[in-house]
Parts: structure tokens; sequence; C-alpha cells
């Protein structure tokens, strides 16, 4: 008995709510990261810690996705489009207290790469195809590093934001070699502290810091990779910020007072690819009929919670330079409007023969990096579409099966299949998957066999144009010309959702979906 | 005796010989690999065929489970391509949080369990014996992670007595033994009591009929205290009965625990095993698959050691 | 006079729906399994029509009588699914799932076990090992990976389930089927030219039914909740599809915000599971052998207790003079134990009304045949008699009525004043503590003596049965002791506080005959050389005559002669007693002729109004039917209990 009162007291003891200090935020994952070498990892959840760490070349403007000097001071473009000077930041330096020059930036695209580069074997890189047109990296002087190109290509600075393009320590890198990813050291205002697998990753402000210090002492993320525990230890306290919260959840947060829902809408898209090479897919009529079926609006707002916006083409409204407004104004949001287009719908397949209905297979992931609730939305999308008389039949697989299923291309046995896609420029979609040759065979993503010269001959234009008003024109006549010919029916943008305890002040959600925190604090005395 | 623990030993070789050789086959069966996960939508065959080389997932399967006997043999587990670190530090790392939580587990379970059979037993057919075969009922039937939600609800968010997850409070440098206790009662509360109802009913029908055999009679014969008949005679012999039935659970506690270690996430081997399969990580889950396995023999071959202890008649051999 | 003959054979159903705890869970069963069958026939709404503006709608709201209640009864899921529909179609596919996971492990495991248990050593060790390996493997994995491998969906989660349990079955139907093997009746079969199948099929199979049945219902509620948590995990049945657990864990999302939707699986998974266990242990109980043709409530009553007797029993008073100079001195002992023939009836005396005294010094035996309540007797002479059992009368150990004793001072009695000497030292001796604890601990029940004098004390005792030149005695466990040995270890420990009445049950019929009279011999001396009374029971004539000084002689429960032992063999007065040692052999006369007692002793509850030996009494006339005749006094040492006993004039 008395064992079990000893026991049971220091349990009882600490019976009010535990609440972190308020120098640490920290922050619900929604898994363990696998690497923190920028250039190893693919997953969002890793970059969210990473641009905390490191920093590039160039960066984000802070509300949007256009390129601004990082740690490059300012850059210029050659005549022909194909040489980058960049003049870099003096004084900076890695947490491990080597010098950042232009050798380090050498080092970094060579490591990823030139395949004869001493520490290439420290990878794999798998999206080192993002500087697959540099030719070749050159230091001019220790503050000035010149890229030379292929060929003009403006996603170039984009690419260079990406996380791909962080900075990492040369020196150690050298250290530690494949298990650089566990000792991680950039320019970036926090450093490495620690990483207990599964439990926690710990970063300390860095003091050295060549800008404005950090607002907190430290960031600790933990991994959570159940959403009802993230929620639950948000309401408990344990978490400062929640990330990736189902839709209900965050509509819930969105009522309560003691919780701030910050959202920003990315560029990311979330649509059906479309068999137009065989099946009754291949009609354009039928096409349109589904386009047409597809109650994006209820789906958005009932299914998503609002946690995604309705979205009609291939470039994401996020890139605000290259959409036209009026396309993506849906007119369809009353009731009659609605009747019409399911009236129109209906004329449609019965105008190519299917008036008394048509089977569809669907293909859905369960899961997935960037898809949304693709159950709940793939299940109103069949709802929508048996309103027309078109039976679409559910076929579900895990993410990764998934992946091998639809990235070889859609075959006889598959009609449409859902995907989803976050970019950094609007010419990466567009360019991997809607080009004739992106076929599945050689390499691209054009799993629905789309084909329309007219289109390769803008992107490529589009690809190539330094101008960024002629770039945004290229693409607005893009988005016209994928909207008749309906490769895909587009449904959402995602709006990324971050919910975080009333404490937590000046943290601010970017489009890139990536996470800096270093002007986020906590107010003293609020829980 | 130590010829007896010898050839259980011995035969922990085959078994897991077997259990690896069941891993790379029903693994190679399974549709996707690695790469694929780690390229995500960028994946392309070629990128992938590219990514599968660097990764050596090109070789077919018998080859790569002859190359992994081979890194066995030298204690090299291979490297996780899900984790980047090498398997055996991975796996390392979570065995403590897995064995603790495990045997947290085991012995609330077991605690309880016995208690509860004892109890029964000694008011057979009243109503302390039909309320604790009720309590061992609800325990059998209860899904565990449908219990572990409702008390993270309740004493986590709602009352905010206790942690929601995690293992320790993540901001702190070390941990205590009271915050470690504090993260750990829920979680070990959830397993407990479905093993405590395992337990319990054996515990039960075991000491019905200890504490109705002769031992017991000729000790009251000799005047012995009842306190004592019960708690040395009466126990010791429920505890011999009920041994195989423990080892079972705390064997089944250690792999099987995945459901609990994923909603109170807590960072044990089996939560990252689930990972692991979907991960296509397939050096991560040999290497765990093969130290459950282990466990899981080892614990078997102790809880037949404790049972021998406790009574000689049972065979050794 | 009834049988259970008599009534006609019940039925398993009959008898199930006689166990309340069966009842209890063919009650939740059907809560559950009723509505789940009858789903296609009732009018519930379409569990996969969905309706995302309709979604989280809450019972009852907009009042009872609304078209909205008609529609959703219990609100909808998140998307807009009625969520009592989608419950009753879930349990039904969670059932389903898990008996037919059941069923397939079942099937398998018990060809692999069949396979094992009857194969030779090579294919019984080669099948074992393979059930090993998959014992092995972290089960959850094992399902985990073979749900991976098949790719996701109910059939696939039902046969990852079926897969990972199978060693269970396996194990257990190949144990059963050893045991089965080295049966009788398998001998027979193969005698009679059977071929191996043919025997498989014609006999092992129905003698493993019942096993395996056991094992399908203890496992079944397992599989049900296992199939839930991969369905939990997401792995199970996928939508549209339903089933308890994956609506569990869809709706684990929003337990904060809507947890009517989490909650109501979750409890209906447990009403399943609880159900399916009561109905498999009932089953379980109903099946086993043992417990085949009892009545279920005569079977709990049948079931010793296991407490001791808090209540004191009911004591008459005395009045009797001639008691004061006896140790022992019982009058009108009647114990009542229920009848296991008939429970209309009240239950019956086990033993009635004995009246005998045992002088301090005396050495009595006490004889009769199974069945007579002699045992009965000497239990509950200490009270060891469980609950169920009921005495009635006077027992007077030197001058203090032990039927009015409470359990502390009746434990002070025993093992101090009065000891017991059991039957068979094998079981009674706990098996599990070595002979030397266990002497320690006799002695520590009643002194407060230091070690080193326990110590001393238990040499002592040692010695005195004889035992001293045993090597390493107080270290040996019972079992690992001969028969004799335990013997005398279980005298010492009646020994141990030098009780001043020792009560032998059938104390050496256990042993072989020359471990016999050394036993007999040392009880001889330990009660001459202490003047210690002892009262010895047993049916052996011949031993009861080396060691006792008298004899009562029971039958059917009652005392029927009580004489000094000389007289007794040579001019025994009952003609039961005459009956008893016409057929004892005697060592040393081989060519006695052994002359069985025709007929069988009645079971309590069983005889008439008259004498319960007239029966098979050669000398019974017509008067002995009529009443029973009391124990009366042949002359001042020798009593008998009959109307016409031998030796007196008819």
């Amino acid at each position: 008995m008395s064992v079990l009162v000893f026991t049971l007291m220091p349990l009882l003891a600490g019976c009010s709510r535990q609440l972190p200090p308020d120098d640490s935020l920290v922050i619900g994952q929604v898994a363990e990261p696998r690497s923190l070498d920028p250039h190893v990892t693919t997953a969002l959840n890793d970059f969210r810690i990473l641009v905390n760490l490191y920093e590039g070349l160039v960066r984000y403007r802070p509300g949007t996705l256009e390129p601004m000097p990082g740690l490059a001071e300012s850059w210029s473009l050659s005549d022909d489009g194909r040489v980058y000077e960049f003049r870099l930041r003096a004084d900076v330096q890695f947490h491990d207290g080597s010098r950042f020059d232009a050798e380090a930036v050498r080092f970094n695209f060579q490591r990823m790469l030139d395949s004869e580069h001493p520490l290439h074997d420290t990878g794999p890189f798998p999206l080192a195809f993002f500087f697959e047109q540099v030719q070749r990296v050159e230091v001019v002087d220790p503050l000035t590093v010149r890229f030379v190109l292929d060929a003009p290509f403006a996603p170039f600075p984009s690419n260079l934001a990406y996380p791909t393009g962080l900075m990492v320590s040369p020196a150690a890198v050298r250290l530690y070699g494949r298990d650089f990813g566990r000792h991680p050291s950039g320019t970036g205002p926090f450093r490495f502290s620690d990483w207990q697998s599964g439990r926690r990753v710990t970063l300390t402000r860095f003091t050295d810091y060549h800008g404005e210090p950090a607002a907190s002492r430290r960031l600790i993320f933990r991994p959570i990779t159940d959403p009802m525990t993230r929620v639950a230890e948000l309401m408990a306290g344990g978490i400062d910020l929640a990330l990736e919260l189902s839709p209900d959840n965050v509509a819930a947060f969105r009522q309560r007072p003691a919780y701030r829902v910050l959202e920003a809408t990315g560029p990311h898209l979330w649509f059906l690819i479309l068999n137009l090479r065989d099946g009754p897919l291949a009609d354009l009529r039928v096409r349109r009929a589904v386009n047409l079926a597809i109650d994006r609006q209820t789906l958005v707002h009932d299914v998503l919670r609002d946690t995604a916006e309705r979205a009609f083409g291939p470039v994401p409204r996020a890139f605000t330079w290259a959409v036209d407004p009026e396309l993506s104004a849906d007119p369809s949001a009353s009731d009659e409007a609605r009747d019409a287009q399911l009236d129109q719908a209906r004329a449609l397949l019965a105008e190519a023969g299917y008036a008394d209905g048509l089977q569809l297979r669907f293909l859905v992931p369960r899961g997935g990096s960037g898809m949304l609730a693709p159950l709940a939305m793939a299940t109103a999308v069949q709802g929508d579409l048996a309103r027309v008389g078109i039976d679409a039949a559910i076929d579900s697989y895990e993410w990764n099966a998934y992946l091998a299923r639809v990235n070889a291309g859609l075959d006889a046995s598959a009609d449409m299949a859902a995907m989803a896609w976050m970019t950094n420029d609007p010419d990466t979609l567009p360019s991997l998957a809607l080009r004739c040759d992106a076929r599945p065979e050689e390499g691209g993503f054009n799993s629905g066999y789309y084909c329309n010269p007219d289109v390769d001959a803008l992107i490529e234009r589009a690809r190539q144009a330094t101008d960024r008003d002629q770039r945004g024109r290229l693409y607005r006549s893009i988005s016209r010309l994928v909207r008749q010919d309906v490769p895909w029916v587009v449904v959402a943008s995602w709006r990324q959702n971050l919910v975080t305890r009333r404490r937590v002040q000046d943290l601010r959600l970017e489009p890139s979906f990536f996470l800096r925190l270093d002007h986020a604090w906590k107010q003293r005395g609020l829980e | 005796m130590t010829g007896y623990i010898a050839r259980r030993l011995l035969l922990l070789v085959p078994v897991l010989f077997g259990v690896t050789l069941v891993v790379f086959g029903v693994m190679s069966l399974v549709p996707g690999d690695p790469a694929l996960a780690i390229l995500g939508p960028y994946a392309t065959p070629e990128r992938l065929a590219d990514l599968r080389l660097a990764l050596g997932l090109d070789r077919p399967w018998p080859a790569r489970y002859l190359l992994w006997l081979g890194n066995l043999a030298h204690g090299d587990l291979g490297r996780s391509v899900s984790l980047e670190q090498p398997v055996l530090d991975a796996v390392l790392g979570r065995l403590g949080p897995t064995l603790l939580l495990a045997g947290s587990a085991l012995l609330l379970g077991t605690l309880l369990g016995l208690a509860a059979g004892l109890l029964a037993a000694l008011r057979h057919n009243r109503i302390t014996d039909r309320l604790v075969t009720l309590a061992v009922l609800i325990g059998i039937s209860l899904p565990s992670f449908w219990l572990g939600l409702l008390l993270i609800l309740l004493f986590a968010v709602w009352l905010g007595w206790l942690p929601a997850s995690g293992m320790s409070r993540v901001w702190l440098a070390g941990t205590s033994l009271a915050d470690l206790l504090r993260h750990l009662l829920l979680p070990t509360l959830s397993l407990a009591l479905v093993a405590a109802g395992v337990i319990g009913r054996i515990a039960r029908a075991a000491a019905i009929d200890v504490l109705a055999a002769d031992p017991i009679r000729l000790c009251r014969a000799r005047g012995i205290a009842e306190p004592r008949i019960l708690l040395v005679h009466g126990l010791k012999a429920v505890l011999a009965r009920t041994m195989p039935v423990i080892g079972l659970q705390a064997g089944f506690l250690i792999g099987g625990a995945v459901y609990i270690e994923t909603i109170f996430q807590w960072p044990g081997l089996g939560r990252m095993l689930v990972d692991a399969i979907a991960a296509r990580d397939l050096l991560l889950v040999q290497g765990g698959v093969l130290l459950l396995a282990t466990a899981y023999v080892l614990v078997n071959l102790a809880a037949d050691l404790l049972q021998h202890g406790l009574d000689r008649r049972t065979r050794a051999a | 006079m009834s049988d259970s003959s008599d009534k006609p054979e019940r039925s398993l159903v009959q008898r199930l729906f006689a166990h309340s705890g069966a009842l209890a869970g063919c009650v939740l069963l059907a809560l559950v399994l009723l509505p789940a069958l009858a789903a296609p026939l009732l009018p519930l709404a379409d569990p996969a029509l969905t309706d995302p503006a309709q979604r989280m709608l809450p019972p009852f709201s907009r009042g009872l009588w609304s078209s909205h209640l008609a529609n959703h009864p219990l609100g909808t899921d998140h998307l807009g699914r009625d969520l009592l529909s989608r419950l009753v179609w879930g349990a039904g596919s969670s059932i389903a799932v898990g008996a037919l996971a059941t069923l397939l492990a079942a099937l398998v495991g018990s060809v692999i076990g069949i396979a094992a248990g009857w194969s030779g050593r090579l294919g019984d060790a080669l099948l074992m090992r393979g059930i090993d390996v998959l014992m092995a493997f972290p089960y959850l994995l094992l399902a985990l990976a073979i749900v991976a491998a098949l790719g996701p969906g109910l059939t696939n989660a039902m046969i990852a389930i079926a897969l990972a349990n199978l060693p269970f079955f396996a194990r257990a139907v190949r144990g059963a089927v050893l045991d089965i093997r080295h049966q009788d009746y398998i001998a027979a079969a193969r005698l009679a030219g059977h071929r191996g199948p043919r025997i498989v099929l014609g006999e092992v199979l129905p003698n493993l039914a019942p096993t395996v049945l056991v094992l399908m219902t203890t496992t079944l509620g397992w599989m049900v909740l296992e199939t839930a948590g991969l369905s939990f995990l997401g792995l199970g049945a996928q939508p549209p599809q339903a089933d308890l657990g994956s609506m569990l864990g869809e709706g684990r999302e929003f337990l904060t915000t809507y947890p009517l939707q989490a909650v109501l699986p979750g409890l209906l998974i447990l009403i399943l599971v609880i159900g399916i266990n009561l109905l498999g242990d009932a089953l379980r109980d109903l099946l086993d052998p043992r417990m085949i043709g009892l009545e279920p409530s005569s079977r709990a009553m049948r079931m010793t207790s296991t407490e001791p007797h808090r209540q004191q029993e009911n004591a008459t008073p005395r009045a009797d003079a001639d008691e004061r100079s006896a140790l022992l001195s019982v009058r009108g002992l009647a114990v009542k134990v229920p009848s296991m023939a008939n429970i209309s009836s009240d239950p019956a005396d086990a033993v009635h009304g004995l009246d005998f005294d045992i002088a301090p010094g005396e050495r009595v035996g006490l004889v009769g045949e199974s069945g007579s309540g002699k045992t009965l007797t000497a239990l509950a002479l200490l009270r060891l008699l469980p609950p169920p059992a009921q005495l009635r009368g006077s027992i007077r150990f030197d001058g203090t009525e032990l039927l009015s004793l409470g359990n502390s001072a009746l434990r002070s009695l025993r093992g101090r004043r009065i000891a017991y000497v059991p039957q068979e030292p094998l079981t009674a001796l706990d098996p599990l503590f070595r002979v030397g604890r266990q002497l320690d601990e006799t002695l520590q029940a009643h002194t407060e003596a230091s070690a080193r004098d326990r110590n001393a004390g238990i040499d002592a005792l040692i010695a005195k049965v004889g035992l001293r030149r045993v090597p390493g005695l107080r270290g040996r466990l019972p079992h690992e002791l001969s028969g004799g040995q335990r013997q005398r270890v279980a005298i010492a420990m009646a020994l141990a506080h030098g009780p001043d009445l020792l009560i032998a049950d059938e104390a050496t019929t256990a042993l072989d005959v020359t471990v016999q009279q050394e036993i007999i011999d040392l009880l001889l001396s330990v009660c001459i050389q202490d003047a210690r009374t002892l009262l010895f029971v047993s049916h052996d004539l011949a031993l009861v005559a080396r060691l006792c000084q008298r004899v009562l002689v029971m039958y059917a429960g009652r005392l029927v002669e009580d004489a000094p032992i000389d007289r007794l063999l040579a001019a025994p007065a009952h003609p039961y007693t005459a009956a008893l040692l016409a057929c004892s052999p005697e060592l040393g006369r081989p060519n006695k002729p052994l002359a069985a007692i025709p007929g069988q002793a009645p079971m309590p509850g069983q005889a008439g109004r008259g004498c319960p030996f007239a029966p098979r009494c050669p000398r019974a006339q017509a008067a002995c039917d009529h009443a029973e005749p009391v124990l009366a006094a042949l002359d001042q040492a020798h009593r008998v209990r009959c109307l016409f006993p031998l030796g007196a004039r008819l």
C-alpha cells in the first residue's frame, strides 16, 4: 500500500498542466525527419526544419513566391540568359565557424551534380535534377560566383530558393560524410542542438547570425504522426503549434479564442489525371462533362472545411503574376447555375453516346504528401459523378504502391487518378506533366498521355523568357488552352494551415509552406 | 540445466534464420520500394533506376539476403534508407522505450491479474467474484487503441493532469523519474488492462483449483495462518501455473504495442517498424524484426525457466 | 429416490440456455448480431451514400418527429453518411471477418497440427520449427507485412490475421493429437486393420473437435479485435465499405469535435466481443468432459469453495456425564453435503449422528469401505470441510466444544493439539516448497522460537520419524522423496507441536505393503512413547489390528459397531463387520476364501427407513426394514447397531 502511494505522489504532484517555457517554441510536426541534409531529403516535413537551419543564395520574398536576395546580395543575368553571376554577402559564417564564400557555394553544387566529386556518395540527391541545366559553377572571387547554364532557364532563381538550393557547410560534410544529415551545419538563424529519434529535434539560437538574432531561444520539433494526438497535445498545452491538422479540427479551432489559425494558399494543385489514350475519357465531351459535374464549392467548403481553395487551371493561383484572375472565378456560385452545369454535363454525355450511364475506374491513394483528404474527396467526387450518371468505382492504394502505379502511366484499367503537386515555379508542373514527350516511358509525368503541340511550344518559350510579364502572359495562354482540352480536372489548391496557441506571436505562414520561425516568440503570461 | 539453456539458445538460430527469410520474402512481395518513397511525385523511371542503384536495390532479393547475412556476421545490419542512419543505431535507439513500456505494462498487468484472480477465487461464486470476472471480461474485450484515445481525452485534454503523448517533456534537457512515470502512466494503463484481463482469467481458474487442493487443506490442518496460506502457498502455485501466459503476453507486448505507440507517440520499435514497412525500408524492417524475434524467444525462455524455478516438477528439457 | 439417468439427456442448446453467462452473452450478441444480419431487410439508409452538406449532424437535433430524425436517428458522419446504418452494416462486417478469420486459422492450423502430431519425428520437427518461426515473428508486424504484400481490404486483413494466429491452433491441435494417438481406441482401430487416413478421419477428428471448438471460441473475440485494429490503422476495410474498426479509425480525427462518431463504434466492438467471450466461456464450461451430465447449478455447488468456515456450526448442548474423562467426545455428529444426484430434494446427510468417545492415550481405528463417510468424519473433526458441507452435533475436545469455536481459536488448535496426517502426501505436501522449509513453517505456525531453536526442533523431528540418515532431506522437494519418506515427513509435521490427538486419514493407503508396515510401526511407536491419542482411519482391517486398541466400524455414514480389536476380530457382532472380515485377505493365509459382499452400499440420501445394510445382510428380517436400529451396548465395551447381532440370541 505504501509503495502505491509513494509511486503515485510524484504523479499527482505535477497535476497541473505542464507547459513549455516561454523561450522555447515547441512545434508538433507530422513525421520524424528523414535527414537534415537539404540536398538529400525531399519531404516538406523536413523542409520546415531546414529553412531555419540553412539559407540559400536566394529566398522567397515574404508573403510571395518571388525570389529575392538571400545569401547573395544581388545577381545579374547575361544577355543570352545563360550566365548568372551572384555577389555574395560578406561576413557570413556557418554554425561550425567556417566561412561562407564562393568556394563553399561551388562545393554545394559540385557535390550534388558532379558524380566525380569525392563527396558525391554522401547522397543520393533525388532533386538534383532541379539544377541539371547548370553546366558549371565558377568562383570569380571569394564573394562572387558564376553559374553557366546550358540554355536559358527562367525558373533557375526560383529553384535556388527551394531547399535543394540551401547552402551546407563544406567543412561539416567533409567531417561527417554520410552522417552529415544528423550533424547539420548551415548559416541560418538557428543552429542544430540535438536529435533524439522519434522524440525531438532541437535547434538553438545562433548568436553569430549575420542578420537579426532569432526571437526565441530554442525551437523544438516533435514528430507526432497521429493527427489526433497532435490535436490533443495542442489542447493539452504540450506543443505551441501544430501543423497539418484535419479540416474539421481546423474549423473547430477557428471557433476557439485560445487559439490562432494561420492559413496560406500555396502553389499546390489537387487534380484528377484523365486517361486520354484509352477509355471513354479519350472523348473531349466526356472529359468536359466530368469537369462540369464536380462540385468544387461543396468539396472545398464541406469536405475540406475551407482548408483549400477552388482551383481551375494548371497554374496555381499562388503565382499571382501568372494567372488570369478572370479564369479563376467560377461562375457556378448559385444553385441554378449549378443545375445548369449538371444539365450541360448530361447533355454532353448523351451526345457522346453515354446517355445510359458510364462506368469509370478511379484510382485514389490513401494518403500521401499533399493529397489532403484523398479518400474523402474521392468519395465526394464519386457522389458528384453519380448525379450525372457516371459510376466511378474507387480503387485505393497505399501511397507508395499508388505512385508506382500511376507514374507508370494510366492504361486501359484506369480512367482517372487523383494527384497533387506542390511546385515553386509555374513552369515545373506543365513542363513535367503536360508536354507531349513528357510521357512516362520517357521519364516524364504525363500519365494521361495528353498532347497539344501548341501548349508545348508555349511552355518552351515561357521557360526561356526572362521577362516576368512576358512569362506571365505565356502562362495565361497555356492555362486557357489547357482548360479547353481538359486533360486534367483541376479541383483545389491547398491552404496550408497552422494552429497555434494564442501566446505565440509574430508568426506568419508563407505560400511556399516553408516555416521560418526566426521572428516568432511567446507572450509571457498567456497560455 | 545449462544444457537445457544452451539447447534453447541454439534453437534461436534456425528460428531467426527462418524469421529473416520470411521478412525478405514477404517484403519482396510488397509493391513499391524505398526509391519511390523518397522521390515521391518526382519519381521517373530513370531517376528511380538511378536511385535504386545508389541504394543497392537493383539486385534480386536472394542475392541481397545473402549479402545481408554476410554483413550480419560482422555485426553490420546495413543502412536505413528512410531514416538515413545505420540500422543498428536506429533499432537500438528505440529498444529502450519499447522495453520500458512493455515491462511496465507487463508488471502492472501481472500484478492486477494475479490480484484479481486470487480475490475472485477467495470469494468464489460471490459478488466479488462476479465483479472481478466482469472486470476481467471487459479487460480482454477492450480495444486497447480505443481505450488509449479515451484516456488521452479525459486525462490530458479535459483534466490536464497528465501529458498527452511522448516519453518526457521535450523542453527539458534530460528527464526525471517523476516526469517519466507521468508520461508512462497512460500508455501503460492502456496496455496493462488488456494484459491484466488475459492473465487474470488464467489466474482465477488456477487459483480456484489451487485453493481447493490438498496442499492448502494440509496447511490449514497444520494451523498456518490464512494470510500466509494465501500469499505464500497460494500465490506461488498460481504464479507457477500462470507463467506461460505471462511469457506469451510479454512476447506480445514487445512487438504488439503498435497501436499504443502510435496514439501516444511513444518512440518504440513497433511504430518504427510500421513506418518502415510503409516506406519499404527493407533493411530496417529486417533489423527490427530480428531484434524483436530474439527478444520474443528469450522472453519465453525466461518464462519457462522462471516457471521451472517456481515448480521444479515442470519439464526443463 | 431419483437418479440422473431418469432425466432425458438435455441437449447442448438447452444446457446453454440454462447457463447464466451464456444467456448474457447471447443477449449481448443478439443486440449486435441480429440487426447486422437483418441489415438488408431493415429500413436503413444507404451506408455509402455521401452527402457532404449533411455532415456531422447530431442525433435528435431537430425533435423526435422531424423527418431529419427519421432519416438519421444517430446523426451522420463526416461525409454525411447515416451513422446508424453504418454501425449496423459495419458490425456485420466485423463479425463476418472475425468469424471467417477464426475458421480459416482453425482449419489451416488444425491441418498442420494433425500433420505434425500424426507424422514421424522428422515431419513433426520440421513443421513445428516452421510454426515457431511464425510465432517468433512479432504478431502485428506479420499481419502488417502480409497486408502490405496483398494490398489493403477486409479480405486481405482477414487472411493476414488468420495467418498470424494459426500457430496457436497448430500447437494446440498437435498437442491434442499426440495425446489421442496414445489412447487405446487408436490402437484398437489399428488392430482392426484401419489405415492411417481412415483412423485420422474416423477416430482422431471427432475427438479433436471439442479442443478445436474451445480454442475457436477463445480466439474469436480476439480476432474481431485484431481486425478492428488493422482497420484502425487504415489497412482493413476500404471506403465505402465499413467495419467497426475503420469507423473508429476515421472517427478518431473528430474525437474532440464530434466524439459520437468515434465512441459508438468502440462501444459496439466492446459489446460484441464481450458477448462472444461470454458465449465462448459458457461453451467451454459445457464441453468440459468433467462437467457433462451435471446440472449447472449443482455443478456450482459441487465445486468446492476455497474459503474456510467462518460461521460456527450447530452445536448440540450436552448433558452426558460420561465424556468428562474422554479426550475426544462426539455426539450426534452429522455432515450434510449437497447431493449430486438430485437437486430438487434437500441435500442428504453423508454422516448420520455419530456418537463415540476416545480416551486419552487410546488408539482407535475407524474402518469402513469407500463412501462410508469415514474421511468426512476425520475432516469434520478438524472442521476442514469447505462451506457447502454443513455440520451438526457436538464435538468436544478436552472439554471445548469445537463446533462453536471461531476461526482463530480453531487455528490455534489445529496442528498444535489436534494434528492431521494426510492420505497422499505427494499431493498434500506443497510440491513447490522444500521439505525443510515446510517443517520450519509448521513450527513457526505455533511458536515464536528463534531460528536456531527451530532448527534444532526440525532435527529432532527428523530423527523422531527415522529420517536422520537421508542426506540433504531438508533441501529436497516432496516429489524427490519416496512414498514412505514423504509420509514420514508428513508425520513429522503432524508431531511438530506434540499434539494430544493425531488423526491419520488413510495414512498408508497410497504406500506399498512393506512401507505400510514401517509407517504403522512408526505411528505405533510415537503414540506409545508420548502417550498420544490416535484416530486411525482405514479400510484395511489388518493394519488397524496391528495398530489400534479399539475399532469403530462405519457403514453408509453410520457407526455400526464399536468394539475392542480382539473382540471385533474374534467375535464381531454386526453382520457387516463379519462380512468385512471374511473378505479381507490375511497375510499368511493364502488360501483363505474371499467372499465378496453382494450389492452396493447406499449413497447419501438413498437409504430408506430401515437398517441401511438390510438389503445386503444375510441375517435380515422383516423388522429390519421398518426402523433403523439404535446403537446399543452389548456390554461395557462393545456397542452395535443391529436388531439381530451375531452371537446374540435371536
